[in-house]
């Protein structure tokens, strides 16, 4: 793997009360490789949003990151002040939120958004910034001539492209995207995921991709990590997870989803109530396969359908 | 997985809609405007089938759903349940009617009251739509056992559920109706996804234990394939395309079915439909539905597989 622009060490994010203390990330481990897409995946609650916003700094109390490192380009981020922070995000990563077609203010036209995050972090006039944001809107195929359009104004694919070409303004190393395609069509699912790839082809940065739909994070990520109840149970490159999965967790999240091919067989997803408890630290099994090792019974692909 | 004996085929159908059209009214300030949501719709479910109504949002699907479930009245049109002509029934025969034809929603958190016992909800149901049974208490066990649940969750809250527990215990109230037909609107699409495909498989047992005929209201065409024996899509209130579930994915012939089914995110795929594929089949669809003169093209008879064109078209 190339040099890793993001590296993640023994992660823990405890969300603290005053009668205990949950563990919302436990000690998490990985890196993402310079142009590397990096995909997290599992269930709501399992952490995936806690590790976002852990390494975006965005936590707030009650969470505190308890123990680990987030180390960016080799700096620490967690030592980050305030000024640091605030020149760092967007320039170096930015994040794409859950639902962030909403995120755009609906009083200001889209232009001045762009306006703003430009100028905000790189000076410069605003005949410059325009002229960026055109670039950006062309990227991202939308008529330079809606930078003049309110949010409102456009519907929820284009507005989330919107969100993804500001993101990509002061092109960073890392793009954050945290279930970017929920609660759109599929037809225009396909249109984002394919706009990020070429994004991605042209800008170069890494991603750091979170969903739940394990056919969309097969299709998109390099290498994929699967969370359960704040851990990683398997880390993998995703043609290795999608043909040779180990954890009985990540089987079964692979086999929730039905395929649109070939013939019809019984899935069974998992067992209402199965729990994993006490999950050890992942082994390694070759060639970047990662395991959680567990007594649970691994699933043979007989028995799969 | 095949059709099991449970469908029975000897009487007529259980849902046969003919001509559907419903409008909503949009208001501007100063026009009002009619807006199609369902055109000339015609579909016929057999007893014990299962069949996927598919689409984007704002297809129309749920609308007709809900047209069958009598929350919405429909402009023309005849829809006839188990030979039945539904329209304008009130009263006790619409009451009669609610408990054949039971419905289950996409959010079981707001479906079921927060401030009782599982077992208060299961009761209500069971007084209203079985008023003479004499064990409610074993009543109540039997059909959750159905739907997969220790009878323990008989005294739970709602919110001491999981997700998918909770879909199960709102089908577990649909089952004290003794329903002949189930309309599930989206019934997987709010749970994790680990347990969608457990309530998929409950539906499928109803049917072959009960011979219960349902319609999958859904935008997923896998889930479609997996649970439906006849899937039925559904673009700008027209229902374009319909046939056997695996046969009309395998061979889609509308452009739009073809749209839908090239944007699925499918890992095994060679390559993925591009840009231009999609403006050729965007274009593609609109110059079909703008005809005036559409026929039903049968394209497999075996299959009941068919498809809504032009004469002129090449299909």
């Amino acid at each position: 793997m190339s040099v890793p622009v993001l590296e993640v060490q023994e992660l823990t994010v405890e969300y603290v009360s005053d009668e205990r203390a949950v563990r919302g990330a436990d000690r998490v481990s990985f890196a993402i490789g310079s142009g590397e897409i990096f995909g997290l995946a599992g269930e709501s609650g399992c952490g995936k949003s806690t590790i976002a916003n852990a390494i975006m700094r965005l936590l707030k109390e009650p969470a505190q990151i308890t123990h680990g490192k987030i180390l960016f380009d080799g700096q620490d981020v967690l030592s980050m002040d305030e000024a640091t922070l605030r020149a760092w995000r967007w320039n170096n990563v930015a994040m794409v939120f859950q639902s962030a077609m909403n995120s755009l203010n609906p009083v200001t036209r889209i232009g001045e958004q762009f306006i703003d995050v430009i100028r905000t972090h790189r000076g410069g006039t605003r005949a410059a910034a325009l002229q960026r944001a055109k670039e950006l809107l062309e990227m991202v195929r939308i008529d330079p001539a809606r930078l003049r359009a309110y949010p409102h104004q456009l519907s929820g694919g284009q507005r989330q492209r919107i969100v993804i070409a500001m993101a990509c303004a002061l092109n960073p190393r890392l793009l954050i995207l945290d279930e970017p395609t929920t609660a759109l069509d599929v037809v225009v699912q396909q249109e984002i995921l394919e706009q990020i790839r070429e994004l991605q082809n042209e800008l170069g940065f890494a991603i750091l991709f979170i969903t739940h739909d394990m056919s969309l994070m097969l299709e998109l990520s390099n290498r994929i990590g699967i969370m359960y109840g704040g851990r990683i149970v398997e880390l993998a490159p995703a043609a290795t997870l999608r043909h040779g999965s180990r954890h009985p967790y990540t089987q079964a999240l692979l086999g929730a989803f039905p395929p649109l091919h070939g013939p019809r067989v019984k899935l069974t997803g998992l067992a209402e109530g199965t729990n994993f408890t006490n999950i050890q630290d992942l082994e390694d099994t070759g060639e970047g396969h990662w395991v959680a090792p567990t007594d649970a019974p691994v699933l043979t692909l007989g028995e799969l359908s | 997985m095949t059709v099991t004996a449970a469908k029975d085929t000897t009487v007529g159908p259980a849902v046969r809609i003919r001509s559907l059209s419903k409008s909503f009214t949009s208001s501007a300030l100063f026009s009002r405007k009619k807006v199609p949501a369902l055109t000339d719709i015609d579909l016929e479910m057999q007893r014990g089938e299962i069949v996927a109504l598919v689409g984007e949002s704002g297809s129309g699907k749920s609308t007709l759903a809900r047209c069958l479930a009598l929350l919405e009245v429909p402009d023309s049109g005849e829809v006839l349940v188990n030979g039945k002509d539904i329209a304008g029934l009130k009263g006790a025969a619409a009451r009669k009617y609610r408990s054949e034809v039971q419905m289950v929603f996409q959010d079981p958190f707001g479906s079921l009251n927060p401030t009782f016992r599982v077992e208060y909800i299961l009761e209500r149901a069971l007084a209203l739509h079985q008023p003479d049974i004499k064990s409610k208490r074993a009543e109540m066990a039997k059909l959750v056992t159905t739907v997969g649940l220790n009878p323990e969750v008989l005294s739970s809250f709602p919110h001491e559920l999981s997700g998918g527990q909770r879909q199960r215990i709102a089908i577990a109230r649909v089952l004290a109706a003794k329903p002949k037909v189930i309309l599930a609107d989206e019934p997987t699409s709010m749970l994790d996804v680990s347990v969608r495909i457990g309530v998929l498989n409950l539906l499928h047992k109803l049917r072959d234990d009960h011979g219960i005929t349902i319609l999958y209201v859904t935008h997923d065409l896998a889930s479609a394939r997996y649970l439906s024996d006849r899937i039925a899509v559904l673009n700008e209130g027209r229902i374009v395309e319909s046939g056997d579930s695996v046969q009309l994915l395998d061979n889609p012939r509308h452009p739009y079915t073809r749209l839908l089914v090239g944007a699925v995110p499918d890992p095994d795929r060679d390559s993925s439909q591009d840009a231009s594929n999609r403006a050729e089949l965007r274009e593609q669809i609109q110059r079909w539905s703008a005809s005036t003169n559409l026929k039903k093209h049968v394209i497999d008879e075996a299959s009941q597989h068919w498809v809504l064109a032009d004469e002129s078209e090449t299909i």
